[in-house]
């Protein structure tokens, strides 16, 4: 190799000193970012609606499934007053 | 390869989770990291990037350094990897014509001194061209005056590789730089 490109290679890859900018990035924590901010409420804001949403389907549906459900026979038998339980002389 | 005493203690002390003794390796690394990263990527962003997750690897990962190596070349491992994972970047754009103008305003001293900047920026842009296996090893020889068997621990190579290499690297740089020689460097 010439001798000029080795001078040339050490002068201009000479080693460098770090920024003191680097210090600080490696010990402080990351700032929260206003958007970040924000999407994390956004998150939030959407997991309680999710969770109330559930809560209010289920609730939806067991009061649903509490209420007395007729059996066609039964629902017939009520339309004809032939109950004989109810209607029986 | 031993560590030194001092190192050993150092490394056991972060082990521990001592906030000291990892002040202490990072001021102790933290040029050597950033010269490599910044020799290596050509721009002082993407260096600051290189060697933050150069350090915070280390940081997480120093559990697992076993000593099989010396402390140092584990770090120049972790600043390779960290260099060699990063996506190249589109080459820098000098404004030219700003130069042009600036040089030929200037005179004397100033002139020299452009002059030489200039044949600076043209050496480094032309090793940010060499592929990153070339690049790296110029990085390494040159920024951090490694012999050739630090290298060849260093990149988990032969020395034969890393001569090779260097050889190749030196040919692409001579074949680009050749106007440099032809038209004096010595200003």
């Amino acid at each position: 190799m010439p001798e000029w490109l080795e001078r040339e290679l050490a002068a201009n890859l000479a080693p460098v000193q770090a920024p003191e900018a680097l210090r600080d990035r490696i010990y402080r924590p990351p700032q929260m970012m206003p958007a970040r901010r924000i999407s994390a409420f956004l998150i939030a804001a959407a997991m309680v609606l999710l969770t109330a949403g559930t809560m209010w389907l289920s609730s939806a549906q067991s009061s649903r499934s509490s209420a007395p459900r007729w059996s066609p026979a039964g629902r017939a038998q009520m339309n004809d007053h032939t109950c004989l339980l109810c209607h029986t002389t | 390869m031993v560590l030194e005493s001092s190192e050993r203690e150092l490394v056991e002390a972060c082990r521990r989770g001592d906030r000291d003794a990892f002040r202490t390796l990072f001021e102790t690394y933290k040029n050597k990291v950033y010269s490599v990263a910044l020799r290596f990527a050509g721009e002082e962003a993407a260096a600051m990037d290189i060697a933050q997750d150069t350090f915070v690897k280390l940081f997480s990962s120093i559990q697992t350094f076993r000593g099989d190596s010396g402390f140092q070349t584990w770090v120049y491992r972790m600043v390779v990897n960290s260099c060699l994972d990063r996506k190249r970047r589109d080459r820098r754009l000098i404004p030219i014509a700003d130069e042009l103008m600036a040089t030929l305003r200037a005179s004397g001293d100033v002139l020299t001194q452009m002059l030489r900047e200039e044949v600076g920026n043209r050496v480094r842009a032309a090793v940010e061209k060499l592929s990153p296996d070339l690049r790296i090893v110029i990085v390494l020889r040159y920024t951090e005056g490694l012999a050739y068997d630090q290298i060849a621990e260093v990149l988990g190579c032969s020395q034969g590789t890393v001569a090779s290499r260097l050889n190749r690297a030196h040919k692409a740089l001579e074949r680009r730089l050749a106007h440099l020689a032809q038209g004096g460097v010595d200003a």
